[in-house]
């Protein structure tokens, strides 16, 4: 399992990941900015703590694809189950990371972060089903927007769009859990069709 | 007990006619080599035979054994044509790596891949990082993984591709040294030079086997009057001509 470990970036890319995404929402936990939108003439307030759950996707998409595919493929060890509990893992530390500075900063922003990070991660992991490490793409792609067509008014987003919800929401909350779950199972259920 | 495809259809799309039709194939013993045009299905079937692709219609067996139960994965060992490095891993641990995998114990797995990396004459390298490796090196260090956790059946796909003079004579020693007592299938495009030191010879052409059988039977196919030294090609070319494959 140390090897696996290993070539999963688990002693190198996995902690500079984080250690990115901590500096990172310790640096925007509260800040702002005006993006263009669609629906809005005044362009969307998007919180910039949005855009951190992005180094986790990527930290993860990174860590899954370093592998020995066909080896994986052809072995006996329940790699698919590892690379979950890796991904949960990476998802979990992001909640403490969040619940740390949120509790430390008086920042609700910085606690949504791992609520978003569940919603992502599970989107990109989905996506990687059909369009496999390309799909590290898809949560800047749903980010994006969400800023220009995920608001009806200033601070009133549409349901789908999670991230935009705030912290107590609870479809929003829901939402992430269901769409982490599912990418979850495409992780372990992906065809064992080889590249 | 060997390793037995029975009817076995398979394609990468749904869209397209299948690459392999109803193919039934059961590999003898000692070295067989598999030849084909580009094209022709070696690789499918040999993934189809490691149980790394799952036939549409049909079933991939050693003896008893299922291609989906972890006694087969244990006992068949393939070596893919891509070796690909693996940046984080050293080359022992890259090798260590694929026979944990296959089910060995760490202990049993870490000193088994120096072994292994010494049968193919890469001990010396084994500290390095994996990507730091030549083509060939790389190549060496797949079949390395290939042969760490003693499988009974060998798959190998164009093995000899991209070696040296040297490390082919050195390939060909150590499979003249594993083939008594490992079944083994070798994909090559290596006519001439493994032909006549191959037990049995199958060749493949759109999917479908056009020969099967011993090697002396297979060179039987060339013109009586080709010399020694290329009869092999002949033999190949023959029977690709008289099945109507497109040689070009």
């Amino acid at each position: 399992m140390t090897w696996w470990f290993r070539a999963r970036l688990g002693h190198s890319g996995l902690p500079a990941g984080l250690a990115c995404l901590t500096l990172l929402a310790l640096a925007l936990h509260d800040t702002s900015a005006i993006l263009p939108s669609l629906t809005l003439t005044s362009g969307a307030p998007t919180r910039l703590v949005e855009f951190v759950p992005i180094v986790a996707t990527t930290t993860v998409g990174l860590c899954l694809d370093s592998r020995l595919e066909n080896a994986e493929v052809s072995g006996i060890r329940p790699v698919r189950l590892f690379d979950c509990l890796l991904v949960a893992f990476v998802v979990a530390v992001v909640c403490i990371i969040g619940l740390g500075i949120g509790l430390m900063l008086g920042s609700k922003l910085a606690m949504e972060m791992g609520r978003d990070t569940a919603f992502l991660v599970g989107l990109m992991l989905s996506a990687r089903t059909w369009i496999g490490p390309s799909a590290s793409m898809v949560p800047l792609g749903w980010i994006a927007a969400v800023a220009l067509a995920g608001f009806r008014r200033p601070n009133d987003p549409y349901f789908w769009t999670v991230i935009a919800e705030p912290l107590g929401n609870p479809v929003a909350a829901l939402a992430s859990g269901a769409v982490f779950g599912v990418g979850l199972l495409c992780l372990i259920y992906r065809s064992r069709k080889s590249t | 007990m060997t390793l037995q495809l029975t009817d076995c259809t398979y394609g990468y799309s749904r869209r397209n006619p299948p690459l392999i039709r109803d193919l039934s194939y059961e590999l003898p013993d000692g070295l067989t080599i598999l030849l084909g045009p580009n094209g022709a299905g070696k690789t499918t079937l040999l993934k189809l035979a490691a149980s790394v692709l799952t036939p549409r219609t049909g079933s991939v067996k050693y003896g008893q054994l299922s291609g989906f139960t972890k006694e087969f994965r244990t006992k068949v060992s393939w070596m893919p044509q891509t070796i690909a490095p693996l940046p984080p891993l050293t080359v022992r641990q890259y090798v260590a790596y694929v026979g944990w995998l296959k089910g060995l114990g760490r202990r049993d797995a870490w000193d088994r891949a120096v072994r292994a990396l010494d049968q193919v004459e890469l001990a010396e390298r084994a500290d390095e990082k994996s990507h730091r490796l030549s083509g060939g090196q790389l190549r060496r260090m797949g079949l390395a993984a290939a042969l760490v956790h003693d499988a009974e059946a060998l798959l190998l796909d164009e093995p000899t591709a991209g070696l040296d003079p040297h490390q082919r004579r050195v390939f060909r020693d150590l499979l003249g040294a594993l083939s008594p007592r490992v079944r083994v299938l070798m994909s090559t495009h290596d006519v001439a030079d493994l032909a006549q030191e191959a037990d049995h010879v199958t060749v493949l052409e759109s999917g479908r086997i056009l020969h099967s059988g011993p090697t002396r039977t297979f060179l039987a196919h060339g013109p009586r009057t080709t010399p020694d030294s290329q009869v092999a090609e002949a033999a190949y070319t023959a029977l690709l001509t008289s099945a109507g494959a497109d040689l070009d």
